[in-house]
């Protein structure tokens, strides 16, 4: 559970950065495609647990509870609006189920 | 008295329309029922007008005739005055309609006028990356495009910074103004100057990174109205949540306008060159033998055909 310190005199500079967000990327996308949301308290696939690792490695526990948060509220976002779109499909001109697109 | 003579005139014109006389002598004239085609009845009506005018003789001698078709030709209201009646009521319309626009155009032209400037900003003492002291004194004289962040910023901090100094590099290709960059750490307790120092060395040479006290930065985020907290329980691994914004400032210092997150670097370029060319206008001393405005133009339309080109990508 230790990364770089996040505090004291030391901050990640630009190149130390890239390497925190390309292992975070990598983990939540492992994490999606195993069908899990990751949220904090999620479990982990078993696939993505060097990834988890990795990720914790490079970024202070700060900045993984954050992008962790994230993660969260933008799996809460896409959730809602697939759900807005299907409802909406379901019944829209031009679906098999719907209304026929010639008008009347 | 009018009326009394009124009544009495048609008393008058009663007797002559309907005496006996008249009836036996019209009665069997042309097969129109018009006074006007008895001779007799012509005569009389001719005494009537001069005495009551023309209008007024036409409209008794119809009121008695036997028929109602003459009536109609002289009533009061005729086709002709109806026509002009309601010429005159669109006039009227017309005019009112006209006026009311007018006042209401002064109206709201008088309610949109900007009175006063925000008060944002102010007079500010902190520590540059070298450990110096800086004040906002030292921004005068040039615009100034300010950031309140900090070093340990997860993500947005870096790419706020990076827009910011892209936009700053274009604003400068194009009129050559070296617009001076400033980023005022909220967390004094772990930026350093030394740390400020190698941070914004990494996002433009000439960014100026500010720390001070955490009463200095605490009143310089409040004149700003800038709003930051921290965030998590470790003393030395946190987060600061705060507000995301950069304020570009005047030469004089003064507040001009701002930039969120949505704002991003090509839209931000324009905007502050706009404000040069536009505060060249008002300071001819100002950057003086180069045309800023020309400039803008140049470098706006240059850029045009190059962000059609991207966006088509």
């Amino acid at each position: 559970m230790s990364g770089p310190t996040g505090g004291g005199s030391a901050y990640l500079d630009k190149n130390a950065r890239k390497v925190c967000h390309t292992a975070r990327d990598a983990f939540y996308a492992c994490s999606r495609e195993h069908g899990v949301d990751f949220a904090p308290g999620a479990p982990i696939p078993a696939k993505c647990l060097q990834l988890r690792k990795t990720f914790e490695q490079a970024c202070p526990a700060s900045w993984v509870k954050h992008f962790d948060d994230l993660q969260e509220a933008s799996a809460r976002r896409s959730k809602y609006l697939a759900a807005t779109i299907n409802r909406a499909a379901d019944s829209a001109a031009g679906s098999l189920a719907g209304k026929s697109q010639k008008s009347g | 008295m009018r009326q009394q003579r009124f009544s009495r005139l048609q008393s008058l014109a009663r007797q002559w329309l309907t005496s006996q006389s008249v009836a036996e002598t019209c009665s069997t004239s042309a097969s129109t029922s018009s006074p006007y085609f008895c001779p007799i009845l012509a005569q009389q009506r001719f005494a009537l007008q001069r005495r009551v005018g023309l209008h007024t003789s036409r409209w008794l001698a119809a009121e008695h005739q036997a028929g109602t078709k003459a009536a109609s030709d002289v009533a009061p209201v005729s086709m002709r005055t109806l026509i002009l009646a309601l010429m005159a009521g669109a006039g009227v319309t017309y005019a009112t309609r006209l006026y009311t626009d007018q006042k209401l155009q002064q109206v709201t032209a008088k309610s949109q006028q900007v009175v006063g400037q925000a008060s944002v900003g102010g007079p500010f003492e902190l520590t540059d990356q070298d450990g110096k002291p800086f004040s906002n004194k030292d921004l005068l004289g040039e615009f100034a495009l300010l950031y309140f962040g900090f070093t340990h910023c997860p993500d947005i901090c870096p790419d706020e910074l990076e827009k910011v100094a892209e936009a700053i590099n274009t604003v400068e290709k194009w009129t050559g103004v070296p617009v001076q960059l400033v980023f005022i750490s909220v967390d004094p307790q772990r930026d350093t100057p030394a740390l400020i120092k190698s941070y914004v060395k990494e996002f433009h040479p000439r960014m100026i990174g500010l720390t001070g006290s955490l009463d200095k930065i605490k009143a310089v985020s409040k004149s700003y109205r800038v709003y930051y907290n921290k965030t998590g329980e470790s003393d030395t691994d946190y987060l600061v949540d705060h507000s995301i914004i950069h304020y570009l400032i005047s030469p004089e210092g003064e507040f001009v306008t701002f930039f969120g997150k949505n704002a991003d670097a090509p839209t931000i370029a324009k905007q502050i060159s706009q404000h040069v060319a536009d505060w060249q206008a008002e300071h001819p001393g100002y950057h003086k033998g180069r045309d800023m405005k020309a400039m803008v133009a140049a470098g706006a339309a240059a850029a045009e055909p190059k962000a059609a080109a991207t966006v088509g990508k």
